[in-house]
Parts: C-alpha cells; sequence; structure tokens
C-alpha cells in the first residue's frame, strides 16, 4: 500500500500515515475486482451461492476489523475465505452432500453474456466434474488472477505441484468440453 | 524451474484465455453491507466484554452481600465436669510393686483424722466418741477412741479436755 501524504496546515511539514493502514479506495477496488472470484471460489466447498456470499462478506468484515492492512491483500483474501469455506464444511455436516451438488449445478457460478468465446454453463458444468483440488488452482489462477507463488501462500503447496494440477485440471476441462460438443452434433 | 503460463500449450493457453472470458456472478451484497456487518460484530464484542465485567462484579456484589448479611457461627462453648484419673505417679513397675493391702491400711494424715473427728463431735455428739461395745460400762477413754496416732497429737489432748469438762479448763 502506497504511502499518502497527509497535510497538517503547515505546508512544508508533512506526517505520513502509516503504510499499512487499510486504505478505504484501495479495499473498494480489491471488492470490486475479487469479490466475484471470491464468492466462485467459496463455492467450490460452499456449493450454494449464498452460503458463499456469506462467507466472502464475513471475509470483508473482517478484513476492516483489522487495524493493519496485510502484505499481499488477494492472497489474504483468498486464503481467508479458503479457511473460513473450509471450516464452515465441516461445521455444516448436516447439510447433505446431495444438496451441495444440487446448489452447484445451478447455472449461476457465471454471467452469462453472449460475447463470452465459451458457453457459461458448460465451462460451469467441465468445472463441476473436476476434483476440488484442481478446481480451487484453476480458479485461484484464471479467476484470482493468481500467480502461481501467491496460491502456493494460500494453498500451502509446493508450485510444482499446483502447476501440475493445473495443467491437469485444464485438460480435463478440454476433454469435456470437447465431449459435450461432440455429443451435441451428432445430435 | 519455473512454473508459469510459458509451459502451458497452445491449446492450453486459449481454454485459459476464453475460461478468462468468463465473468464470475456479481456478489448480491456491497462493500457497505459488509462494512456495516463489521461494526455490528465490534460492537457485539464490545457488548459482550461488558457484559462480562458486568457479570464478575454482580458475583462478587452478591459474594460480599451474602459474606456479610450470614451471622457468623459462634464458638460453642460446652461447659461440662469431666472425672478423670488421677495420673499414675511414677512409673507403672513401681506402682505394680506397691501391694494394695499396704497402700489400704496405710493411716490417713493428722490434720484429716482432726477434721473427721471434729465433725462426728459436731454432728453426732460427744458421746459418739465412746467405743460401741461399752455403752452401759464405764466410759472408755477418749484417747483410745481416737485413730491411731490421734492422742499423740499435741493440738487433739486439749480439744477433748475442754469438751469433757463443759468448757471450764
Amino acid at each position: 500500500m502506497a504511502s499518502t501524504p497527509c497535510p497538517t496546515g503547515g505546508g512544508e511539514r508533512q506526517i505520513e500515515r502509516p503504510a499499512r493502514l487499510i486504505d478505504p479506495a484501495q479495499l473498494a477496488r480489491t471488492f470490486d475486482a475479487h469479490a466475484g472470484a471470491l464468492i466462485l471460489f467459496a463455492r467450490q466447498w460452499l456449493g450454494s451461492g449464498a452460503a458463499a456470499e456469506d462467507v466472502v462478506q464475513d471475509v470483508f468484515a473482517t478484513l476492516l476489523a483489522q487495524r493493519r492492512a496485510p502484505d499481499n491483500m488477494k492472497a489474504w483474501l483468498f486464503k481467508a475465505v479458503r479457511n473460513a469455506a473450509v471450516s464452515q464444511t465441516r461445521s455444516a455436516s448436516r447439510r447433505s452432500r446431495r444438496e451441495i451438488k444440487l446448489a452447484m449445478d445451478r447455472p449461476d457460478w457465471f454471467e452469462i453474456r453472449p460475447e463470452d468465446l465459451i458457453d457459461a454453463l458448460s465451462a460451469q458444468e467441465a468445472m463441476a466434474s473436476l476434483p476440488p483440488e484442481q478446481r480451487e488452482v484453476i480458479v485461484m489462477r484464471i479467476w484470482g488472477q493468481m500467480t502461481l507463488a501467491e496460491i502456493a501462500d494460500v494453498t500451502g503447496l509446493p508450485t510444482s505441484t499446483l502447476f501440475s494440477r493445473y495443467r491437469a485440471g485444464l485438460s480435463e476441462i478440454k476433454r469435456i468440453m470437447e465431449s459435450s460438443c461432440h455429443s451435441t452434433k451428432k445430435t | 524451474m519455473s512454473f508459469d503460463e510459458e509451459n502451458l500449450g497452445p491449446a492450453e493457453r486459449e481454454l485459459e484465455g476464453a475460461l478468462a472470458g468468463l465473468a464470475p456472478a456479481s456478489p448480491t451484497f456491497t462493500l457497505q453491507q459488509a462494512q456495516i456487518r463489521a461494526l455490528v460484530a465490534h460492537e457485539r464484542r464490545r457488548t459482550r466484554a461488558w457484559q462480562a465485567v458486568a457479570a464478575v462484579l454482580a458475583v462478587a456484589a452478591g459474594i460480599s452481600f451474602y459474606a456479610r448479611v450470614t451471622p457468623r457461627p459462634e464458638a460453642a462453648v460446652v461447659e461440662r465436669v469431666v472425672w478423670r484419673d488421677r495420673a499414675p505417679s511414677a512409673t507403672p513397675s513401681s506402682v505394680q510393686a506397691v501391694p494394695p493391702a499396704v497402700e489400704r491400711s496405710a493411716s490417713p494424715p493428722a490434720s484429716f483424722a482432726y477434721l473427721e473427728l471434729r465433725e462426728k463431735v459436731l454432728s453426732r455428739g460427744v458421746e459418739s466418741l465412746r467405743a460401741p461395745g461399752a455403752a452401759s460400762g464405764p466410759a472408755m477413754p477418749v484417747e483410745s477412741a481416737l485413730p491411731t496416732g490421734r492422742a499423740k497429737t499435741p493440738h487433739v489432748a486439749p480439744l477433748v479436755e475442754y469438751l469433757f469438762s463443759g468448757g471450764q479448763l
């Protein structure tokens, strides 16, 4: 976070604000840029969009309650969402897997826009069929725009493992989408 | 070895670009709602802290009030007479060495014999000093009625003479 000078009326004397304080403008920019990706990320464990939004909102509330901004806010947000989602999944054992599967099948992962190069529903189906460990890497890499080093910081895994999972996930998505295209053309 | 998009094939890069074109669904909440939630959570924590402080103070006040109102139990004084044997003198072996008959036949001290005689005279009269078998015969000398060693007591003889003389010595 860049330190912004704070004029104190003297003109020449300036007191710099602490560099680690959370800047509201930067927080708003981060929210606009990553809130959707964070919700998509949380859905990998929770399935339900409402539960994912609840977790993300809690994480932003936690960030606002902190006095100091994290070094890497994006990585911190993804890590916090991951921890909260995993924790909630463990505690919410009452929710059956069937309910989570039904929630994941709802076509609301992505905005449906005509200019997209790829069908949003097909992409969601392909993503939902991936193993969770591959899916989380793909979501953080593509929609979170994180480097493998940042993902390694979030997951605690080596980058070689993450890269292998990323490639395997992409290959699986490609295979699923190609097979679905072939079946559509045949029919 | 660096793991980045340079290591991906062209088909994988194309798929990656196509997927990146998809926009995740927008959140239905705003940053202001998250701020409100953070504020509510902060106030709730602060309220709970004060509630905890108030609870501790209430418990402390209750304990002190109870301790002050409740009368302290007074120390119960039990008065009773405890009869106890006389402490054995010397060692048990020396006590056993003394035969009980000898102990019983030991004459009482002179002062005790005098008091016993005085009590007898005051309660039954001088006549009681006579021997029980010589009621009709001549009077038994008073010295013989006295306990053993009694006649030799220098203070008793004048008293007996005084009593038999009718108050005239």
